[in-house]
């Protein structure tokens, strides 16, 4: 909770605000608010939304794989189609702030 | 041996006849039966008629005003049930309606049932010297009433206007409406058929009043088959059902002369029915076919029963109600079609009577008195009498606009977006307390929001917008249960505020878009789970999923499947900011996936 606060506060006002009600909005439902994949719908996903607050797990992937994933969805990543794809209804500088979130979630820097 | 109709005439084939008997002896020194000989009839005396028509116990078959209502149930010989001939329509008659012939039948009684001979009665009848059934036959032919006998000429009911509304089906307004009969024929379209009718015709009168149209229906039924009434459960021919009455009328008018099947209508062309019952029940009722009746609360019927006829005053507002009954516009043609139940013939369900939208001939139908000339008055009904007068006031009291008003006195819109657009940022729509309604016309089912809106339900498991109903437990997001609408209506102002709500439909979602076909749910339920994985937000039945989104369970009752195919195609369409994927189904896999979804009721 910590480390979520920090972020809030150290990030750039308006940018950061509106990319985290993007993540509440979007990706909390699975990850969880707090990005730790305990999303309310976690409970019934056969594969478990990825710990996005894990620098182990999150360092294996590019800032590429992760705009991939978030625009067109788990199956074209080779991932479970429980993923849906985001490029509907997010444009793709709001995906570019997402995968920025994601790696200040995660502390960490991809591959 | 050919027919010779064509090439010769009555005379000649009758001439041909009498040329043929001459042939042959056989036919020597024959002559006509002679004519019986009645005597000459005494002189007229109608009390003395009238007295022996009691003395003589007519009345307990032809009831005390020959209208045929029986105290007795009767039997042909061959055992099957029969119903005395209601003596004030002569054209029933089997036997001739003149006086003469009416003594024959006194004097001879009816063979095969049990109309006996009054000359020699054998049993039941009292017997009547001849002088006597002469009376007897001139009191009978006295009780024709001619006006009962539909006319071809006069199928249009003209609805007069009134200050005061009628108070009933006794009201004595309506002697002075005038009335219009109409033929009842069995209906015989479809099983189960009514092949032996009992109630002939049916007359009707209208009045109206600057709110409401009232149509008062007279049907000739010779028991009051009413909960309760033993009498007629005593006389009933088999299985006994209640008396009712309907009257029907296109959904839609138009001016033209084209009307829906008169059964039921059909999908594209529903009919609008008042149905009343004897049990003083009344409903509305929308058919697209047959058997495809819609309750929809609302409206009213009161019948009386006396001396063999039921007088029944529907009552309706001139105004439409969306969905459910037409506008009823001074000056316009209304085809009308009525259906009739003779509960103590055995009449129930698609067992009954019915005039269709001609009978005898003409257009039936109600012709509203006043306002301006409309087309399709001059083309349908040579526009009665040019019985027209000037400027009445327009209907008021529309039903959607009853539930625009209780959609305001609820304050809907704190919490629903009754206005479009939808929001169209994050921050927006996260402010969102309750899904938009500004096309809830074309989102959901009439059907499903007339109950729904009695009793709410919770359809989204963590609210409208979820994360704003997520609170860490233990580490984990739960579910705050959201507490979901807390307008809950009665019965008519649901009904009233679900048309309003199907007003709000958005101009350019096609209709018809989607168009079912077989459903292939094994399929479907993969597409919806292993494939795309729609149970990660979705509930769906016996398999449970995710609570982000709506449930998928009751979806098939509570959503238009054009809608369905639209927003699961396009969400961002009706909802710019929606959490639901855009993916590029291709059209098999939507179309199979909504047929499914069609079956979730």
């Amino acid at each position: 909770m910590r480390a979520l606060a920090l972020i809030l506060l150290l990030a750039a006002p308006a940018q950061a605000a509106s990319t985290a009600d993007v993540y509440r909005l979007y990706c909390s439902q699975c990850h969880g608010t707090r990005g730790t994949g305990a999303g309310i719908n976690s409970a019934s996903l056969t594969v478990q939304p990825r710990d996005h607050t894990s620098a182990a797990d999150m360092g294996k992937l590019s800032d590429a794989d992760l705009l991939k994933a978030i625009r067109d969805g788990g199956v074209a990543v080779g991932k479970s189609p429980q993923m849906p794809p985001f490029g509907g209804a997010l444009a793709d500088g709001e995906i570019k702030a997402l995968v920025a979130y994601l790696r200040e979630l995660c502390r960490c820097k991809g591959l | 041996m050919p027919a010779w109709e064509s090439a010769l005439d009555e005379k000649q084939i009758r001439d041909l006849v009498a040329y043929l008997k001459s042939l042959s002896d056989m036919f020597e020194g024959e002559a006509n039966p002679p004519a019986p000989d009645y005597g000459a009839p005494p002189p007229e005396d109608m009390k003395r008629g009238r007295e022996l028509y009691a003395a003589a116990k007519c009345d307990e078959c032809h009831g005390p005003a020959g209208k045929g209502d029986a105290i007795k149930r009767l039997k042909e010989d061959s055992g099957a049930a029969l119903w005395a001939r209601d003596l004030t329509k002569p054209w029933t008659f089997r036997g001739g309606a003149g006086v003469e012939a009416m003594y024959a039948r006194i004097t001879a009684g009816i063979p095969n049932t049990p109309m006996p001979s009054h000359a020699a009665p054998a049993t039941g009848g009292g017997k009547l010297s001849p002088e006597d059934r002469w009376q007897v036959a001139r009191y009978v032919a006295s009780l024709a009433d001619p006006t009962l006998k539909p006319d071809p000429g006069r199928q249009t009911v003209i609805a007069k206007k009134t200050g005061s509304p009628p108070a009933g089906p006794d009201d004595p307004q309506w002697s002075a409406a005038p009335s219009a009969a109409f033929w009842l024929a069995p209906q015989l379209m479809e099983d189960e058929r009514l092949f032996t009718p009992a109630n002939d015709s049916l007359r009707v009168r209208a009045l109206y009043t600057q709110d409401d149209l009232f149509v008062l229906v007279e049907v000739d039924d010779r028991t009051r088959s009413a909960p309760g009434d033993e009498r007629a459960r005593a006389l009933a021919a088999g299985e006994y059902g209640l008396d009712a009455l309907a009257v029907q009328t296109p959904l839609e008018l138009d001016d033209g002369p084209a009307r829906p099947p008169f059964y039921h209508g059909d999908r594209a062309r529903p009919v609008s029915i008042i149905h009343w019952r004897a049990d003083g029940g009344s409903a509305l009722y929308v058919a697209r076919g047959i058997r495809s009746r819609v309750t929809a609360p609302g409206t009213m019927a009161m019948g009386e029963w006396r001396e063999g006829a039921w007088r029944v005053m529907f009552r309706r507002p001139l105004a439409a109600r969306e969905g459910a009954m037409p506008a009823i516009m001074p000056g316009r043609f209304i085809p009308v079609a009525f259906a009739n139940w003779d509960g103590s013939n055995g009449e129930r369900g698609s067992r009954h009577t019915l005039t269709g939208w001609n009978a005898g001939g003409g257009a039936v139908g109600v012709f509203v008195q006043g306002g301006p000339w409309r087309r399709g008055c001059a083309v349908v009904m040579k526009c009665v009498a040019l019985a027209v007068s000037i400027a009445v006031a327009a209907p008021s009291g529309a039903w959607a606009a009853d539930g625009a008003a209780l959609v305001n006195q609820h304050k809907c819109a704190a919490c629903h977006a009754m206005k479009g657009p939808s929001a169209k940022t994050v921050e927006a729509v996260l402010k969102r307390k309750a899904p938009d309604l500004f096309y809830a016309g074309s989102k959901f089912n009439r059907e499903w929001l007339i109950p729904w809106l009695q009793n709410p339900t919770v359809i989204r498991p963590a609210g409208t917008v979820y994360v704003n109903h997520v609170e860490v437990i233990g580490g984990k997001d739960t579910v705050k249960t959201p507490a979901g609408c807390p307008v809950k209506l009665g019965a008519p102002e649901a009904a009233a505020v679900a048309d309003y709500l199907m007003t709000l439909k958005d101009p350019t979602m096609k209709s018809g878009g989607f168009t079912p076909a077989s459903v292939k749910a094994g399929k479907a339920r993969l597409i919806l789970t292993r494939d795309e994985a729609c149970d990660a937000c979705h509930r769906l039945p016996e398999k449970g999923g995710g609570v982000s989104c709506p449930t998928l369970e009751g979806a098939g009752a509570r959503l238009n499947p054009d809608w369905m195919y639209s927003f699961i195609r396009n969400p961002h369409y009706w909802d710019p900011t929606a959490w639901m994927p855009k993916k590029a189904y291709d059209e098999e896999r939507l179309r199979i996936m909504v047929n499914y979804l069609v079956t979730l009721k």
